[in-house]
C-alpha cells in the first residue's frame, strides 16, 4: 500500500506554468465550492428568491404609504428594483466575499486554507462571485415581480446597461476584498457586516436617492464605489442613457473600487503577518 | 550524510495572554529553544503531554505562526521568510475534527484543496482517485463529509494532506479521538509514507511514537528533554527489565524455597513474589531473554507449573519519567489561551 514511487519536493503535481491562470482557476473553484456549500442548505435555497421579493414589496408599500410616485424622476418600482439588485450584489460582497474567511473559520477550514499556497484574495473574490451567482435567481424573480408592479424599464443602450451592471458587481467585489482583512483582524465579521449594512443602503442610494442626504454625508457617499455604479445602472436601465452619458460615474466607480481593492490587498497582507505574529490564526 | 529536510535551531515562541483592554498581559514561553533536524525519508516524532509545546512548534513549521526567535527551515526554505515556498512543499494535518467542508463530498473536498495547491485538473483527478482508494474511501467518495465517521474523516484528512504529493508531511496528533481500529488504519497509512516522504509527527501516544518513529524528541514544558532512536531512549531510561511469571498457587514452604532458588539465578537483581488465586513471580534483571530461559528451567526442575509469562521492557513512558522526573500524565497544560 505505497502512495507512489517518488516525491519531487511537492512540485510534481503543481501547475507552475501560468500563475495567473492558476489563480483564476482557484477563484472559479472557490465560487463553485461556495455555491455547493450554500446549495446544501435548504433554508438558503428557499430564502434566495424570497428575500429580494419581500424587500422589494415592503419598500414599495412604504413609498405608496408616503404617496410618492417617483424618485429622482424615475418610477418608484424601477428605482427600487435596481436598488434591490444592488442589495443582492452587496449581500454577495459582504456575506460572500468579506465574510469568506470568517465562514472558513465557522467551517473549521481556515487553517487548512491559510497553509495552502493559494492566495487569500482569490478565495475572497471567488466567494464573492459565488455569492453573486447565488443571487441571480433572486434577481430574476425580483425583476419578474417588478414589471407587473409598474416598473418602467427603458434600456436604449444594452451595452451601456451591461457595463453599468458589471461595474456594480466589480465595485461590490472590491468592497468585499476591502473588508475581508478588516473583518478577520477584528475577528467580528458578522457584527461588522451587520453594522455596515444600513449605512451603506442609505449612503450608496439603494432605496433613497443620494440627493436627499445632507451635504456632509456626501463626502462619505462619494467614496463608495457602488454609489456611482448605481447611478449609472439606473440611468441606463430606467432612463435609456447611453454609454457616453454614464462614462463619468463608471470611471468614478473604477477609481473608487481600485482604492478598495488596494486597501483589501494591503489589509490581507497585514492580516497574514499580524495573525502569524500574534499567533491567533488557530484562535479564530 | 543524509540530507536534513527539516532543520530547527533554537526555536522560541512567546505568547502574551491578554487580560483585558487596560491590563497588560502575562508572557508565556510556549517553546523554549527547541533544536532538531529530520533526515529525508524518515519519521520524526515529537512526543509530549498536552501543552508541552508540540503544536506550537508544528504551527511555526507550517507557517501559521512566526517564531519569536530562532530559525527553522523546511526543504531548505525559511518558515518565516519564504512561507509560500514552504507551503508548496508541505502537507499539514491538524489534529481534531476540523479542516474539511462538511457540506461537500469527500471527492469535492479533494478537488477544492487541489485547486488551493495549484494543481491541474488531470492531476487532481488522478491523485484523488488514487488517494481515496488508498484510504479506503472510494465507495463513499460522493457522500457528504458530514455523514462520515471520525475515522473516515481522519482518513480523508490524510488524503487531503498528501494530495499535492508534498515532500514533507506534518501530522499533528493524527490518531487523537479515533477508535482503536481506525487508529491502527491511520498508523498503517503513516508507516507507508516513508521513505518517499519525510514525516514530522506529534503525538502523546507512547505506543504510536514507538512503532512509527525513526527518531523521537521528548518535549516537556517547551523544551526537548531527551531525543534519539526509541530503543536508545528506552535503554537510557535505566529502568530494570522484568520477567513476570504467573504460577499455580504454591504452599508457603514451596514459595520460600522457590524464592531462594530464584535469587540464586545469575543476572537476577531482585525477586518479588505475590500470592493469590495464581501466584506471580517477578524477577528484575538486565537480560530478560537469559533470565527467562534460566527461570523456566528452574521451574521445570522443581516441578512448578507455569500459567503465563510476560517480559516487561522499559517503555517510552519510563524514558519520559527518567528525563523529566515525573509521570507523563502529570504535566501541566501551558498552552496559552489568548495571545
Amino acid at each position: 500500500m505505497s502512495t507512489h514511487t517518488e516525491s519531487l519536493a511537492g512540485k510534481r503535481y503543481l501547475d507552475d506554468h501560468n500563475p495567473l491562470w492558476s489563480e483564476w482557476r482557484l477563484i472559479a473553484a472557490t465560487a463553485r465550492t461556495h455555491l455547493l456549500r450554500t446549495f446544501a442548505n435548504p433554508i438558503m435555497i428557499m430564502r434566495a428568491p424570497l428575500m429580494p421579493v419581500l424587500m422589494l414589496v415592503t419598500m414599495r408599500v412604504v413609498y405608496s404609504a408616503s404617496g410618492q410616485r417617483q424618485i429622482d424622476g424615475q418610477d418608484v418600482v424601477g428605482y427600487l428594483a435596481v436598488g434591490m439588485l444592488a442589495t443582492l450584489a452587496w449581500t454577495a460582497a459582504v456575506w460572500g466575499g468579506g465574510s469568506a474567511l470568517q465562514s472558513e473559520i465557522y467551517a473549521g477550514t481556515f487553517g487548512a486554507v491559510i497553509v495552502a499556497p493559494g492566495r487569500t484574495t482569490s478565495v475572497i473574490v471567488g466567494n464573492g462571485i459565488g455569492g453573486i451567482i447565488w443571487g441571480i435567481p433572486g434577481l430574476v424573480v425580483c425583476l419578474a415581480i417588478a414589471v407587473p408592479l409598474g416598473a418602467h424599464v427603458d434600456i436604449q443602450h444594452p451595452v451601456a446597461a451591461i457595463c453599468a451592471l458589471l461595474a456594480l458587481y466589480m465595485s461590490t467585489l472590491a468592497i468585499g476584498l476591502g473588508f475581508g482583512g478588516l473583518f478577520i483582524l477584528s475577528r467580528q465579521a458578522n457584527a461588522m457586516a451587520n453594522f455596515f449594512q444600513a449605512p451603506i443602503y442609505l449612503l450608496a442610494g439603494f432605496y433613497v436617492p443620494r440627493s436627499v442626504l445632507p451635504g456632509w454625508l456626501h463626502a462619505i457617499s462619494d467614496v463608495i464605489p457602488m454609489s456611482y455604479a448605481l447611478d449609472a445602472l439606473r440611468d441606463t436601465t430606467l432612463s435609456g442613457a447611453s454609454f457616453m452619458a454614464v462614462w463619468r460615474p463608471l470611471l468614478a466607480t473604477i477609481g473608487t473600487a481600485a482604492l478598495f481593492m488596494a486597501a483589501g490587498v494591503w489589509s490581507l497582507r497585514r492580516m497574514d503577518n499580524a495573525l502569524r505574529r500574534r499567533g491567533s490564526l488557530d484562535l479564530l | 550524510m543524509r540530507e536534513q529536510v527539516i532543520e530547527v535551531r533554537d526555536l522560541r515562541r512567546t505568547f502574551v495572554k491578554r487580560k483585558g483592554w487596560l491590563r497588560s498581559g502575562e508572557s508565556v514561553e510556549a517553546v523554549r529553544g527547541i533544536s532538531f533536524s529530520v533526515p529525508r525519508g524518515t519519521v520524526f516524532g515529537m512526543l509530549g503531554p498536552n501543552g508541552a509545546g508540540k503544536t506550537t512548534t508544528i504551527k511555526m513549521l507550517s507557517t501559521m505562526l512566526l517564531p519569536t526567535s530562532g530559525t527553522a527551515t523546511v526543504a531548505g526554505f525559511d518558515v518565516a521568510r519564504d512561507e509560500l515556498a514552504v507551503r508548496r512543499r508541505l502537507g499539514v494535518l491538524f489534529g481534531g475534527d476540523k479542516g474539511l467542508y462538511n457540506q461537500l463530498s469527500g471527492r469535492e473536498n479533494l478537488r477544492y484543496f487541489g485547486r488551493l495547491y495549484g494543481m491541474a485538473d488531470a492531476a487532481i483527478r488522478e491523485r484523488s482517485a488514487r488517494l481515496l482508494d488508498l484510504v479506503h474511501l472510494t465507495d463513499r467518495a460522493e457522500e457528504r463529509v458530514e455523514s462520515y465517521s471520525r475515522g473516515m474523516k481522519q482518513r480523508l484528512h490524510i488524503a487531503k494532506t498528501l494530495l499535492h504529493d508534498p515532500a514533507v508531511v506534518i501530522l499533528d496528533e493524527p490518531t487523537i479521538g479515533l477508535d482503536p481500529a481506525s487508529a491502527i488504519d491511520v498508523r498503517r497509512l503513516i508507516a507507508d509514507l516513508v521513505p518517499t516522504h519525510t514525516v514530522l509527527l506529534t503525538t502523546h501516544d507512547m505506543h504510536e511514537a514507538d512503532v512509527l518513529c525513526d527518531d523521537i524528541a521528548i518535549v516537556d514544558q517547551g523544551q526537548i528533554v531527551a531525543s534519539g532512536h526509541p530503543a536508545d531512549l528506552k535503554h537510557s531510561a535505566e529502568v530494570d527489565r522484568q520477567v513476570a511469571i504467573t504460577l499455580a498457587s504454591q504452599s508457603p514452604a514451596d514459595r520460600t524455597k522457590l524464592v531462594a532458588h530464584a535469587e540464586q539465578l545469575p543476572g537476577v537483581t531482585r525477586v518479588h513474589y505475590e500470592s493469590g488465586t495464581d501466584d506471580l513471580l517477578t524477577l528484575r534483571c538486565a537480560d530478560t531473554a537469559a533470565t527467562l530461559d534460566r527461570s523456566l528451567a528452574l521451574l521445570r526442575e522443581i516441578e512448578v507449573s507455569v500459567r503465563s509469562v510476560e517480559i516487561r521492557e522499559p517503555s517510552l513512558e519510563d524514558a519520559f519519567l527518567a528525563a523529566t522526573g515525573r509521570e507523563f500524565e502529570e504535566s501541566d497544560d501551558t498552552t496559552p489561551e489568548q495571545s
